[in-house]
């Protein structure tokens, strides 16, 4: 490389860095983020988008590689959102890193726009479509497969419902990504104990999840997944682990809102002008850990 | 027509950095050849059809080019989902190789068999549908197949059927094996291609092969002008297939619907076990029963 590519490269980082240290991913700016893309009817699934809060902002904020000003830099890391009903908290983080505009948030699923109310790969940002579920997680363990056969550095993450995981399709992944040792795969599981129709337990149990895992040939790590510092050993294991690996992040849906938390209904319901007010209120008084 | 698959696979492995062929368990014999020559770009995922259509477009998303094999009954049947949503949403030149389509499994039963393969892959967006009926079609289809950048279908029926091209065939333009002053055209697609040629010889009319059933090439609108009536063949049920497509074309561009004569499998199930010709009967097409209602028609 030649002197002034290296200097290039140089500035380019630094000008990166400044503009990271300027972020502000916390979990109250996010979750602000959802409530003012949600709030005036415009859409339900807030129940799903923010129990999946410190998990984005922890991703984005402090474990993943990704360049700020293109996010289909070749040399990012991979986040599949294979829930893809928790999206609007993907969004939240996107709009804190420019690349979703204020009036996106303003006009979200209005006639005309670019934003789904489910995680689709035509915005950019979004690695893999997963609204459909069952998906996103073997579509994820075909990148770090191709990766993998590149010997590439690049790691890929995917968040899974533990509804979801009712899917045949997950397990096949699953099975897969155990066999060929993927140990640049992390998959979090979004554990917050609900499916759109009731509780995971009462209809189809997964327990044990780390024992099945285990089984498969995967790491595993069990945190409270709305808790920021929980999130960092556990992607620092993940990181340091040769095998692939497996979060298993227990979330409450609707976190950070009082009256959603453990309220399936929110999965939903959209707010109406009272329910509105004392989200941002309840927000506003900052309970992230 | 299997030599030929098994060689262009090869070929296409050595040749092509980025090509990875992905089976669910199915094709042993298929890939002895991928395998001696490159066996870095052969994978097993196992029995698992859902993921392995999923984890090909995950491989196309970082840059492969990746081939899915499986029997048609499966892939892309029990798959058309995955296709639909993980690969034809983002466009993405994931290759689908269905085999055994139609009837090749009779001796199997219903689980293998797939007559609505080009019907159910029609009505998704941007794939493509290549159906070759001899060595020299197969060779020419799984060119353009595997050229293309959009996701492509490769439906490979009945293989040991007879080989109608001595000659390179330029493109998968539609042609006429057999020419005649006569007033009637038969068009076949696949493995009809050597019965229905045979019976173009034997009732001195026309033969026009389509091999790209998806899109149709526009040109055959003009090849087919003029025909009284026009006789279907197709290892297929009648809708979605090649002829609900080529009718589709000619509504489309206002041209007039000659009288239709249909060589089709039936919508419904095999009640019988028996082999090839006789689960054919079983829908009516049977070569002596094509043969004997050709007789009473021409």
């Amino acid at each position: 490389m030649d002197k002034k590519s290296s200097i290039r490269i140089k500035e380019n980082f630094k000008r990166l860095l400044k503009l990271m240290s300027k972020l502000d991913l916390s979990p109250v700016a996010m979750r602000k983020n959802i409530l003012n893309m949600a709030k005036d009817m415009k859409s339900g699934h807030l129940g799903c988008a923010l129990c999946l809060v410190e998990i984005i902002s922890v991703l984005y904020g402090e474990v993943m590689n990704y360049n700020l000003e293109d996010p289909d830099d070749p040399t990012r890391d991979i986040l599949a959102l294979s829930k893809g009903h928790g999206v609007m908290a993907i969004y939240a983080a996107f709009f804190q890193m420019g690349w979703i505009k204020p009036d996106q948030v303003s006009n979200y699923l209005k006639d005309g726009t670019d934003l789904f109310g489910l995680s689709e790969d035509i915005v950019p940002g979004i690695e893999v479509s997963g609204g459909s579920l069952g998906h996103g997680l073997p579509v994820t363990v075909g990148m770090a497969l191709g990766l993998k056969l590149r010997n590439s550095s690049r790691r890929s993450f995917c968040i899974v419902g533990d509804g979801e995981i009712n899917e045949g399709s997950i397990w096949e992944a699953i099975l897969f990504a155990g066999h060929h040792q993927l140990d640049k795969l992390t998959v979090i599981i979004d554990v917050n104990g609900f499916q759109a129709m009731g509780k995971t337990d009462e209809i189809i149990s997964l327990k044990p999840l780390d024992k099945k895992f285990h089984s498969f040939g995967f790491d595993t790590y069990e945190c409270d997944g709305n808790d920021c510092a929980e999130l960092r050993k556990a992607f620092e294991m993940a990181s340091n682990s040769n095998k692939p690996f497996v979060i298993i992040a227990n979330t409450t849906k609707g976190a950070g809102i009082d009256y959603m938390e453990g309220d399936n209904s929110w999965h939903y319901k959209k707010m109406n002008p009272e329910e509105e007010v004392a989200a941002f209120e309840t927000v506003n008084k900052g309970s992230h850990k | 027509m299997r030599e030929v698959l098994s060689r262009v696979i090869a070929d296409k492995a050595q040749r092509d950095k980025d090509f990875l062929l992905l089976t669910g368990d199915h094709g042993y014999a298929l890939f002895d050849e991928l395998r001696s020559r490159a066996s870095e770009k052969f994978i097993n995922v196992g029995i698992m059809e859902q993921a392995l259509i999923s984890m090909a477009a995950g491989l196309a998303k970082v840059g492969y080019k990746p081939m899915c094999y499986g029997l048609a009954s499966f892939v892309p049947i029990r798959v058309l989902e995955q296709i639909k949503f993980d690969v034809c949403l983002g466009k993405l030149p994931v290759k689908i190789i269905g085999d055994g389509a139609g009837l090749v499994y009779t001796h199997l039963g219903n689980s293998h068999l797939c007559a609505e393969d080009i019907s159910a892959l029609s009505c998704l967006p941007d794939i493509e549908i290549y159906s070759p009926g001899d060595k020299e079609e197969m060779r020419v289809c799984f060119d353009e197949y595997a050229a293309s950048d959009n996701p492509a279908y490769l439906r490979v029926g009945k293989c040991d059927t007879p080989n109608i091209n001595d000659a390179s065939l330029p493109t998968s333009l539609p042609y006429f094996t057999h020419k005649t002053s006569s007033k009637d055209l038969f068009i076949s697609t696949g493995a009809m291609l050597g019965v229905v040629h045979g019976f173009a010889k034997e009732f001195k009319t026309n033969h026009l092969s389509i091999m790209r059933v998806k899109p149709l090439h526009t040109e055959v609108l003009k090849m087919i002008s003029g025909y009284e009536r026009i006789f279907f063949f197709e290892e297929h049920v009648k809708r979605g297939g090649m002829m609900t497509a080529l009718i589709e074309l000619m509504l489309e561009n206002n041209l007039p619907i000659p009288k239709v004569e249909s060589f089709h499998l039936n919508s419904s199930f095999i009640h019988k076990a028996g082999k090839y010709q006789f689960a054919m009967a079983q829908h009516g097409i049977s070569v002596d029963q094509m043969k004997a209602r050709l007789s009473k028609l021409i």
